[in-house]
């Protein structure tokens, strides 16, 4: 499916065209952001239909905050970083002793039928291992090294001080790293 | 949980391979969710100019079409001052308007009549010209 010039435009253009009325702007930010809403929701919460749930809520706020965006304050992304993260905080801080061995199954259909099935094992350990985080770890953790933010943004999309972010993200990475030693053997590390 | 002591560091260089397939593995919304997120968006799509190739209910009233046309609150308010202007001037008349500009041009200066409609100018000028014929 084509989505014409708006290709081009930045997520906050497209935001000023869709509170303009521009329909063809939202269904280009969905294209754009409802992945990455999903992604992080489902990151962060380790469950489908809770992510989905969650990942909709936030576009759901997105929309409503859009008539009010003021220009050249903050990305959009970012702005969206922050809300899932946000909501799925509150979410875990809701569910706590939620069963922690249900690290969800990696979809199939990428070239490499070895390489993904060793990819889906190790993404769903790190799954489970990031489940068993505290959730501020696992909120920069996962921004910092699968979302790829820089301290800086994420010290914004959590609103900390960029110190406090280095400190959440060596912490959690730490935690990971003892949880996962483990694995190594059984995911394929063994003889690295 | 086995977290080493801080002395015994944990291996953390492998938790980058991990991280590095979690990237080349990421978990991909639905169509049915896109979907969603996009009934939702078309939902509270605020009324306005429609993107191209898209339909929707054009501004009704006449508020509305002005803020279309004209665009924003502030215009409407520009539109409004002016409107209450026009109003101050036809009630209070240029008496008025010589009191408000004595104010700052000094009580000696006198505006004079002021000719809102001036027909009459035009036809004493018009007659005028007709006697020089």
């Amino acid at each position: 499916m084509a989505f014409d010039a708006q290709n081009d435009a930045s997520d906050e253009a497209l935001l000023v065209l869709y509170a303009n009325g521009d329909r063809g702007a939202a269904r280009s930010l969905v294209v754009r952001l409802g992945p990455l809403a999903y992604r992080v929701a489902m990151r962060m919460l380790g469950d489908a239909a809770e992510a989905e749930d969650l990942a909709q809520e936030a576009m759901l706020r997105l929309w409503k905050v859009a008539p009010e965006w003021r220009q050249g304050e903050a990305q959009v992304s970012t702005w969206l970083y922050r809300v899932v993260t946000n909501l799925a905080t509150d979410r875990l801080r809701r569910r706590r002793g939620v069963a922690l061995d249900e690290a969800p199954e990696p979809e199939d259909g990428r070239p490499g039928v070895l390489e993904t099935m060793i990819d889906a094992d190790r993404a769903a350990a790190l799954q489970g291992a990031l489940d068993r985080l505290p959730a501020r770890q696992r909120q920069a953790v996962v921004l910092r090294h699968l979302e790829g933010l820089s301290n800086p943004e994420i010290a914004v999309a959590m609103d900390i001080g960029v110190e406090a972010v280095e400190s959440l993200t060596a912490r959690g990475k730490r935690a990971l790293a003892a949880d996962l030693a483990g694995q190594k053997e059984e995911l394929g590390f063994g003889h690295d | 949980m086995t977290e080493n002591e801080r002395s015994g560091r944990p291996d953390l260089d492998h938790v980058e391979d991990f991280f590095a397939a979690a990237r080349r593995a990421p978990p991909e919304p639905s169509p049915a969710l896109l979907a969603r997120m996009l009934e939702d968006a078309h939902g509270l799509c605020p009324a306005g100019v429609q993107g191209a190739g898209t339909a929707g209910p054009a501004p009704s009233g006449l508020l509305a079409i002005l803020r279309a046309i004209f665009g924003g609150w502030q215009t409407e308010g520009g539109m409004v001052m002016a409107a209450a202007a026009g109003v101050w001037i036809g009630f209070s008349g240029v008496g008025g308007i010589t009191d408000a500009a004595s104010g700052y041009l000094g009580a000696t200066e006198v505006l004079g009549t002021v000719e809102l409609m001036p027909e009459s100018d035009v036809l004493a000028f018009a007659t005028e010209l007709e006697g020089q014929e």
